[in-house]
Formats: C-alpha cells, structure tokens, sequence
C-alpha cells in the first residue's frame, strides 16, 4: 500500500512541501489541507513539483473554496471532499503528515 | 502485535515542548517492544548537530540504553547545511532519498514531530 502525505502548512511558510516531495515515493499520494493547499496554486505548483515523479496530487475542496483558490489551482490537483479524504486515509499506510 | 512506526523529526530544536514529546513518545513504543526507529529530515538535522547539550541532545544520548538504534538521518540535509557527521550526539546511518522512501514506505504508522 502506498504512503498518503499530508501537508498542511503553506510553501512558503514552512518546509512542509520540500521535506514532503524529498521524501515521497513515486506512487505515493499528497493530499493539502488547511494552507497547505497554497501548494496547489498552479504558478507555485509546477515550479516545486517540475523536478518529482509525483503524480497523485488531492487537496481538500472545503480548504480551497475557503480560501477562495478553486479557480486558480494547478490542473493535476484533484479535490476532494471529506468522504474521499476519509477513503484516502483508508487505502494508504502509512499516513505522514508535515507542517 | 509489534508495529513499525517511525518518529520523522523535520524541525529545528527550541520549539518548546515539542521535540521532549517526540522523545517521550519513542521510548514508551520501544518500552512496549514495538520496533521503533527515528529519522532526521531537513532542519531536523540540526537536533542531531546540538552542540549546546540542551535538554534534546540529552534525551537522545539515552536512546541506545532503550536499543533505540535505528537511527537515520537524510544524507542531503547533512550535507547542505556543511554539518559534520563525525559530531553528531548520537551516530545516525545517512540515508539517500531512495532508502528514505523505502524506509517510509515499510512503516505501519510515522509520527511527526
């Protein structure tokens, strides 16, 4: 079962996303929650991830829309709600969160 | 039933509390003989390199008395913060990115710091 990771702080407040992309692998999912979903924008999105293998990218929607980002997230970004948040934590070991 | 977790470090020392509980944490899973390991990533690092002898670099200097010796740290992060491997407090094996992946991916549960 692959890794589900967890980053909840923003790119620029933290070394959340960085720690999180060196350490993932390939397979792995990322899910961005709370201001970590300021990772998704899409200009700041493709400069960290140009150089990762990663493919499954989710940020939670009531984290986005809360902040106003939907229409300004990177198209590889996948929202999801609480019950997908929930299926995530369920198909995934371990959980890795990083703030 | 015997879990691996792993106790991922990623910041600096002097954030209060925080690192003493990590700590904590660690030893009571290896007291309950679940197979425990810990690894230093990015600013994490710089627990290992505490010169100061604060109250983090002592509670890792207990570790071995516990047979916590699954210690890693991300070689990466060594290396572009120029610390010297040499004067950690407690000998760390340096991991590439790939066997960090493989290490997290072998882990029932990973607690951050």
């Amino acid at each position: 079962m692959p890794a589900l990771h967890l980053v909840a702080a923003s790119p620029d407040s933290s070394a959340a996303l960085q720690s999180c992309l060196r350490c993932a692998a390939d397979d792995d999912a990322i899910l961005l929650i709370g201001n970590g979903v300021y990772g998704a924008v899409a200009g700041p999105f493709l400069r960290s991830t140009r150089r990762v293998g990663l493919k499954r990218w989710f940020a939670l929607e009531a984290d986005v829309v809360a902040r106003g980002m939907r229409s300004q997230l990177a198209e590889s970004v996948t929202l999801v709600d609480d019950a997908a948040f929930v299926d995530l934590v369920a198909n995934h070991q371990p959980i890795v969160s990083w703030s | 039933m015997s879990r691996r977790i792993l106790f991922l470090v990623s910041h600096a020392p002097r954030r209060g509390a925080l690192g003493a509980e990590l700590l904590d944490e660690l030893l009571i899973g290896a007291a309950f003989e679940q197979r425990v390991s810990l690894l230093f990533v990015g600013d994490g690092v710089y627990q290992l390199a505490d010169g100061t002898g604060g109250s983090s670099a002592r509670g890792l200097r207990a570790l071995p008395t516990y047979d916590v010796t699954d210690v890693f740290v991300e070689r990466a992060a060594v290396k572009a913060r120029n610390l010297d491997a040499e004067r950690f407090v407690i000998p760390a094996r340096s991991l590439a990115r790939p066997a960090i992946r493989r290490l997290i991916a072998t882990q029932d549960v990973v607690v951050p710091d």
